[in-house]
């Protein structure tokens, strides 16, 4: 039983305020991860938990115990880093196994830990070898045995994937779930990979400038991200993004496309969204829910666009369409026939819209 | 970090083959431009340090005494050399300065490294101060020691004077620690400039293995022990290959500090073969030490070689 409470956490590096005020929560056996564009603070905040850098304010609590002020070895956490951090002049055997080394483990255990560690991540066969001599699949998987060794509380993981080429990220990261599922250790992961993100995470929580930013399960990040920033940095290609107003008032609500006067505005009573007139929104919309065509009889803004660019990625087609003087992406099935240059009525449907004030670029309703 | 980073042979070109000229031409023809270009240092390599080691060794098994005599004598210069109390006192003093320098020097840089690297405010400036004896000529060192160890004027008539009555430190006037006294000059000449080597090194240590030997549970100094040390140790390597050539060739210090003296006690192999070729018309005996501390050389360097060449054949 692990629980991992972080509350008002505040880090500041002399003036500059890094983390401001992160609350955070995972539970027991739950897969946090930390999503944010670079220079957010989310590695930070792994040291903070690790107690590698000391908190500035706030508290971190595991289970019931306050660690904020606990020594970094005496926290029962291990960290896997982004560079590995193996110890160049050590065997994999004696990397894995250093912490009992330290604790003054006897040989013979030690090599039989290292050799149970190994198995369960397929490096027997290197046990005896000098990092050097790894790939660099080989050496993240002794970076995660030298975790795994220790059974910790918790494991916190910086961008461990991001030094592997597609591939391997694609083994290892499967390999972390897995893992992940047996030892059902609390963890938290640090990535600025959405994918990563929405794979791995029981929990995500969206960083933005040392502040978190939405915390919530996969589904519900995608489904109601909570704020402009949110919804441009989960999902690819991001979500397409159009500027409104809203126009008339109670049962006669409309949504009203700035600069498309001659499109139809779209009745907005049926999502009983807390907004007034004139009210100036952002209108966002996934690409894989604008429909292209006539579409069905369906409640939406409807738009006749050019097709710009067909990109064939494989499993589906980006659509590049330009409306006016707007560039939206939309994703559609692989055996859409669409070629560039002709015009195609699109359909933005009422229910797929996310509305965001202008100003605040917070979501607008539930 | 470069494993290798004294190896002398160059490193085979990244595609084994062809020069950056070549066109897929085979033998010396392809490597021409190459060859052209490198021929007049390997000519003066060849003539200026092979050519005449080949003739010191030559002259060492000669009849030379003044000026060179090409009569062979055998080893009749070093049968007479190693009979002479003189030249054993050299060679053991060489064995014991060298030991002591470079172990002595290490272990003072690395400390004055590692207390460097814990971000000390003003780092720079006491960098400088560190660095400086490194630029002084070792004529100066050798003087400024030598009065600063002599018991009338140096630290023991200064603790003296201040009241401690019964303080000694005249390593500099007994035969018998002489030598030390040489050390201590040498270690404070290089200590600061092999910690420059050793900080350079500690600062390209990864700082996440350093994390992660925390969270393994180390301390601070089993970290440094176990982790940052053996990562840092091709610049052990260099420094210390670094100090022995500068061992072997230790010669101005000691004719600066004690002249060779009390007697030949602070001797070197070096302040011998000068004696002997200039003073005392003893060219071949002179071109025999000098012999000798070609192999003593040797003697240190070919365990590395051969190790080098070993861990190259295991790749
Ligand atoms: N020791 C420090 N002193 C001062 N500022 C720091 C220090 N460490 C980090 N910062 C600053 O804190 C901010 C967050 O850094 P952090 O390493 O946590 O970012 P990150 O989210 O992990 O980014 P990335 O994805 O690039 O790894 C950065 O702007 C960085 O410059
Ligand atoms: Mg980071």
């Amino acid at each position: 039983m692990t629980r991992l409470s972080i509350s008002g956490l505040r880090k500041s590096f002399g003036v500059v305020d890094v983390l401001k005020s992160v609350d955070i929560e995972v539970e027991d056996n739950g897969f946090l991860v930390l999503l944010g564009p670079s220079g957010c603070g989310k590695s930070t905040l792994l040291n903070v938990i690790a107690g590698l850098e000391r908190a500035t304010a706030g508290s971190i609590r595991i289970d019931d115990r306050d660690i904020t002020d606990v020594e970094a070895k005496d926290r029962d956490i291990a960290m896997v880093f982004q560079s590995y951090a193996l110890y160049p002049s050590m065997s994999v055997a004696r990397n894995i196994t250093f912490s009992m080394e330290v604790r003054g483990v006897p040989r013979a255990e030690r090599r039989k830990a290292a050799e149970t560690v190994a198995a369960s991540l397929q490096i027997e066969h290197l046990l005896d070898r000098r990092p050097a001599q790894l790939s660099g699949g080989q050496r993240q998987r002794v970076a995660i045995g030298r975790a795994l060794v220790r059974s910790p509380k918790i494991f916190l993981f910086d961008e461990p994937l991001s030094n592997l080429d597609t591939q391997l990220r694609l083994e290892t990261r499967a390999l972390i779930k897995r893992l992940h599922q047996r030892v059902g250790a609390t963890s938290v992961y640090v990535t600025h990979d959405q994918s990563e993100a929405m794979t791995l995470a029981t929990r995500i929580a969206v960083m933005a400038k040392g502040e978190v930013a939405q915390f919530g399960t996969p589904a519900e990040i995608y489904a109601r991200p909570a704020s402009v920033f949110v919804a441009r940095f989960v999902g690819s290609p991001p979500m397409n993004f159009l500027a409104g107003t809203i126009v008339g008032e109670g049962a006669g609500r409309t949504l009203q496309l700035d600069g498309f006067a001659d499109i139809a505005p779209v009745a907005l009573e049926a999502t009983g969204l807390p907004v007034s007139p004139g009210h100036a929104v952002t209108v966002g919309i996934r690409p894989d829910r604008i429909v292209i065509g006539e579409g069905a009889s369906r409640d939406g803004l409807r738009l006749l666009a050019t097709i710009d660019l067909v990109e064939e990625t494989g499993t589906d087609v980006l659509v590049y369409l330009k409306v006016g003087g707007l560039e939206l992406i939309a994703r559609q099935p692989p055996e859409a026939r669409l070629t560039p240059g002709t015009s195609v009525p699109i359909l933005l449907p009422v229910k797929d819209l996310h509305l965001f004030d202008r100003e605040t670029e917070l979501r607008i309703g539930f | 970090m470069s494993q290798s980073s004294l190896r002398v042979e160059p490193a085979p070109h990244p595609r084994g083959g062809a020069g950056r000229f070549g066109r897929g031409r085979s033998g010396l023809g392809r490597h021409a431009p190459a060859w052209l270009a490198i021929s007049p240092s390997l000519l003066a390599i060849l003539i200026f340090v092979y050519g005449f080691a080949l003739w010191t060794a030559y002259v060492s098994l000669s009849a030379s005494r003044m000026v060179p005599d090409f009569a062979l004598v055998g080893l009749r210069n070093y049968e007479r050399m190693w009979g002479q109390d003189r030249w054993l006192v050299a060679a053991g003093n060489l064995v014991t300065f060298t030991a002591l320098y470079v172990v002595v020097t290490l272990a003072v840089g690395l400390l004055i490294a590692i207390l460097l690297d814990q971000k000390v405010r003003g780092e720079t400036p006491l960098r400088t101060i560190f660095l400086y004896p490194a630029a002084v000529s070792l004529i100066v060192t050798g003087i400024a020691w030598k009065w600063l160890l002599n018991p009338g004027t140096g630290v023991e008539a200064f603790m003296r004077s201040a009241g401690w009555e019964g303080f000694a430190f005249d390593w500099i006037i007994r035969s018998e620690t002489v030598i030390y006294a040489i050390v201590v000059a040498a270690v404070w000449q290089q200590a600061g400039f092999v910690s420059v080597l050793f900080l350079a090194a500690l600062r390209g240590v990864d700082g996440e293995m350093v994390k992660a030997a925390r969270l393994d549970g180390a301390g601070p100094i089993r970290t440094y022990w176990s982790v940052i040390i053996p990562a840092i140790r091709p610049a052990f390597i260099s420094a210390g290959v670094l100090l022995v050539a500068f061992a072997l060739k230790t010669f101005d210090l000691v004719v600066a500090m004690t002249a060779q003296g009390p007697g030949y006690a602070s001797a070197l192999p070096s302040t011998f073969v000068y004696d002997m070729a200039f003073q005392r018309n003893q060219l071949g005996m002179a071109a025999a030490g000098a012999i000798s501390i070609l192999v003593f050389a040797a003697i240190i360097v070919l365990p590395y070689v051969v190790w080098e060449f070993r861990k190259s054949d295991a790749r």
